[in-house]
Order: C-alpha cells, then sequence, then structure tokens
C-alpha cells in the first residue's frame, strides 16, 4: 500500500481545518480573561516565607510532590516512624509508648491488655486520685492507663507530642445527715462554679422522712479530680465511680483529615482561579462544595470531641439519711 | 497589558484555535483548550527563551492544552462533534455545490483524522496543517525528531489503508491531472 504524499495530504488537512469557522469573540474573551487573571494575581497576597528569595528549582520540584501527593507522603513519614520505632524494639528499648505509668504499677490485677480497671478502694489499692478513709465501693474504668493516670502525653497511638484528650466521667453517692440536704448541694454547685465548671442538670425529691437528689456538673478537666476529693468529704461518701477513655488517637485521625481536606479545598480553590472553562468550573465548583460538606463535618466532630474532653462530668447523687419513725 | 499578548493572539490565534479542532474533532473543546493554552502561555511567558519564532513554543502549549482535554474524557462532550463546525464554510460567494463538496471532504479528513491514535494523529496535524517542520514537531511533543519521523510515516500508512482517504485522495489527483 502506498503512503499519501505531503502535497495530497497537505491540502486535505488544510482544507479540514480551514472548514473551522474561528469564534469571533475568541481573541478578545482571551485578553479580557488574561486581564482578569493578571488582576487576581496582583491582589492575591504572596505565600508565607521569604517573599523575595526565590525558591530553587530542586525544592519547587519536591515541594510540588510532596504537595501533589501529600496522603502519600504522610503515609512515608508513619511508616518510617514505624520502621524507627520497630528498630528500637528489636535492639532491646520498650519504645516510649508502651511504658507504663508509675501510678498504675501498684495495680497487681490490672489486665492492661483490655485496659479496664476495677478496683476495691477498701482493699488499699491504689486510684488515680486519692482517697481518705475509703470504706465504700469504688469502681474506676479506663481505656488507656495513660489516659487514666491522666498526666502522660505519650500515646499508644503513635500521637506523640500531642496532649492527652481523654474523656472522664465520675458518679459519687454522698450520705449526709437529716436536714443538711439543701446545704450540701449548695457547697457542691459552688465548689463546682469555683472550679471553672457549671451544673448541667440536677434532680431532688424530698419526702417526710429524708431528702435526696443529684447534681450533674461539668468541670474542667485539670480540676476533676481535685473536686472529687473535696466532694467526698461534704458527706459520707457511699459509692464512687469514675470512667476515663483515652480519644487521643481518634483526635488527631481527625484533625489529620481535617488537614487534608483543607489542603485539598485550598488547591481546588487555586485551581478554581486559574480555570476560565464553564465545564472544569462547574465540576471543580461542585467537588469543593462536597470538600466543604466534608470539612463541616469533620470540624463539629473535632468540636464535639474538644469540648467533651475538655470538661469532665460529674454527678453527685446526695442521700439524706432517713429518720426512724417510733410509733 | 503586553501588546506582546495581542500580537501573539493575531498571529497564533486562528491557527491554533483549527489545530485544536482537528486534533480534538469539536470545536466546543478546542476552544476551551486553545484558550486555557494562551493563558497558561502568557503566565509562564518568563520560560519563553529567545527565539526567532514562539510558534513551536505555543504549539507546545496547545498541544498540551489538547492532550488534558483529551485526558478528561469527559462523557457529555464526547462528541459534541461539528457543531457548527461548517456554518460558516469559506465565502457566502461560494456555490452550493461547492460548499458542500468542501463540507465532505472536510468531514471525511476529520473522521479519518479520529481514527488514529492521538500519538500520531498530532504529528500529521502539526505537519501537514499546521506546517511546522519535523524538528519543531518534536519540541512541540517533546519527543525526539526521528520519533516525529517515524509516527509520520506510521501515520500515513495508516491513512493510506483508509479506505475514504484514499477516495479522496484519487479524486485530488485526478483534479490535478485535469488542471494540468
Amino acid at each position: 500500500m502506498p503512503l499519501l504524499d505531503h502535497d495530497i495530504l497537505g491540502p486535505l488537512l488544510r482544507q479540514a481545518g480551514d472548514s473551522f469557522a474561528v469564534p469571533e469573540t475568541g481573541i478578545a474573551d482571551t485578553l479580557r480573561l488574561v486581564r482578569q487573571g493578571d488582576a487576581e494575581r496582583a491582589k492575591r497576597p504572596r505565600p508565607a516565607g521569604d517573599p523575595g528569595r526565590p525558591e530553587s528549582s530542586g525544592l519547587r520540584r519536591v515541594g510540588r510532590t510532596v504537595g501533589s501527593h501529600r496522603l502519600l507522603s504522610r503515609a512515608a513519614a508513619l511508616i518510617a516512624l514505624a520502621v524507627i520505632t520497630g528498630g528500637a524494639v528489636v535492639w532491646g528499648e520498650a519504645p516510649p509508648s508502651v511504658r507504663k505509668p508509675s501510678a498504675l504499677k501498684a495495680l497487681p490485677h490490672t489486665p492492661a491488655a483490655s485496659g479496664r480497671a476495677h478496683a476495691n478502694v477498701g482493699a488499699g489499692l491504689a486510684l488515680p486520685f486519692s482517697t481518705s478513709a475509703p470504706s465504700y465501693a469504688a469502681t474506676t474504668t479506663g481505656q488507656s492507663p495513660a489516659a487514666a493516670s491522666g498526666g502522660d502525653t505519650l500515646q499508644t497511638n503513635g500521637a506523640l507530642s500531642q496532649p492527652a484528650r481523654v474523656e472522664q466521667s465520675g458518679s459519687l453517692t454522698l450520705l449526709v445527715a437529716h436536714g443538711a440536704f439543701s446545704a450540701t448541694v449548695a457547697k457542691l454547685i459552688s465548689l463546682a462554679t469555683a472550679s471553672g465548671g457549671y451544673v448541667s442538670g440536677s434532680h431532688t425529691q424530698a419526702d417526710q422522712s429524708a431528702a435526696s437528689g443529684s447534681v450533674n456538673v461539668q468541670i474542667p478537666e485539670s480540676g476533676f479530680s481535685a473536686l472529687l476529693n473535696v466532694d467526698q468529704t461534704l458527706g459520707q461518701p457511699s459509692a464512687l465511680t469514675t470512667k476515663s477513655s483515652d480519644v487521643t488517637g481518634h483526635y488527631v485521625d481527625l484533625q489529620d483529615r481535617l488537614g487534608v481536606l483543607l489542603d485539598s479545598r485550598q488547591q481546588y480553590v487555586a485551581l478554581k482561579t486559574s480555570t476560565f472553562a464553564v465545564g472544569p468550573l462547574l465540576s471543580e465548583q461542585s467537588t469543593l462544595d462536597s470538600l466543604q460538606s466534608q470539612i463541616t463535618r469533620l470540624q463539629g466532630q473535632l468540636d464535639a470531641l474538644a469540648e467533651k474532653t475538655a470538661y469532665s462530668t460529674l454527678t453527685v447523687t446526695v442521700k439524706e439519711v432517713a429518720i426512724a419513725h417510733h410509733r | 497589558m503586553d501588546q506582546r499578548l495581542e500580537d501573539w493572539l493575531e498571529e497564533g490565534y486562528a491557527t491554533s484555535f483549527r489545530t485544536a479542532c482537528l486534533i480534538l474533532g469539536n470545536r466546543a473543546d478546542a476552544e476551551e483548550a486553545v484558550q486555557e493554552a494562551f493563558l497558561r502561555a502568557w503566565r509562564f511567558r518568563d520560560s519563553l527563551t529567545s527565539g526567532p519564532s514562539i510558534k513551536p513554543w505555543l504549539y507546545r502549549v496547545v498541544v498540551n492544552s489538547c492532550y488534558s482535554k483529551l485526558r478528561q474524557e469527559i462523557p457529555h462532550r464526547d462528541r459534541r462533534a461539528a457543531d457548527g463546525q461548517l456554518a460558516e464554510l469559506a465565502s457566502p460567494d461560494t456555490d452550493p455545490a461547492t460548499l458542500a463538496q468542501q463540507s465532505e471532504v472536510s468531514e471525511t479528513v476529520l473522521a479519518a483524522l479520529q481514527r488514529l491514535p492521538v500519538s500520531l494523529r498530532v504529528p500529521v496535524v502539526l505537519r501537514y496543517y499546521a506546517d511546522l517542520s519535523e524538528r519543531d514537531i518534536a519540541r512541540a511533543i517533546g519527543r525526539r525528531p526521528g520519533t516525529v519521523k517515524s509516527r509520520l510515516h506510521e501515520a500515513r500508512r495508516r491513512l493510506a489503508e483508509d479506505p475514504t482517504m484514499v477516495t479522496l485522495a484519487d479524486h485530488a489527483a485526478l483534479d490535478d491531472s485535469e488542471e494540468a
């Protein structure tokens, strides 16, 4: 089969090409868009950093690669971290994340694997907070020893250098003398307010023989143990339950996902400002809307978690000791 | 506004647009691709090395824009095809018979081009429509001149196997001989 030569193909392609009418406003539209783009770029602030110094091409390339493969970069960083940590284990050093806090060393029956601890204070076992003259049942439940001790910022989920996020809650039952109910509740409320907390709910009831009720207080996480100790002196504690749950991993995960989404949104916004064709513009807008919705949802979850961990919930039930009626 | 951009547009817009039409097969995508190409070219004008002509550089940007469009593969724009392609053919003085013949030729060539893979279609369009040399095509598509040569050869071979193109070529040869 012979080839089509230049003399034949040239005129045929020129005829086919010339059959396309050039858009009358094509040049004017392009000029307008260029002007618009220039004006927007002039308005846009320079990125943070040294504004005058041009970035080296190598750095720029690495930056661009990292930027466009942000997830992969983070995965690589995590793998590197895992390898380093694994190496430390192999060489005989316990990784910092699995060190037990000293406060729990005194718990001989603590099932560390499940992270749950049930301790009878009366038997003399240590709790994260101190109790005086304990003669009642107490239960403490925690997901993480570090969280239960409340002080160690090293987490088992790899969230190094991230302060621990712990959800804490507790309930205390106090027995008070007949007629002391109101004063005790008032004292409880004033203690909670003084430590920066607030009353989130209360319930009281009274009959002829005795009054009883409960108060729910929200206290800043740092003041939880102290308030619990003081509250126990307001009456005779009959039951105590505390629960702590380490949510640092979840918090870090949410933060990370939010960061990725924010980066994506930034890239799409930049892309949108440089796109002028209607098709891609609509597609980018739709992606942006979806990203914004995910960002809002994650931000909400993060805020809720932050709120939960910033305040601990303590429910104090106060019961008057009933007077025996003799006929 | 730099006068340079207006010069570029005056000099290259029409050819770039039609080149994009032949590569992409429809004018709507071509219009977007060329617009994006000129915007990119203007934004990155500092990377343009001083030379006798900006033609290969500009074509490189246009071709890259076309590749981007082809990669998008948005189904709804698959074949907006010859939307208005021949609506303003030539001059209004052209008689209807000639107009019809030109239209048929154009559609046949366009269809034959679309049957070629993009890697062969682009060099053919740049060589036979945009009239770039093999060296300039190599610069425009970022390949070696030897690669361009072999692709052009392969494209001509495939077009010669296309019965519609063979018929067109025969008619063209017949017309030439009659004129002679």
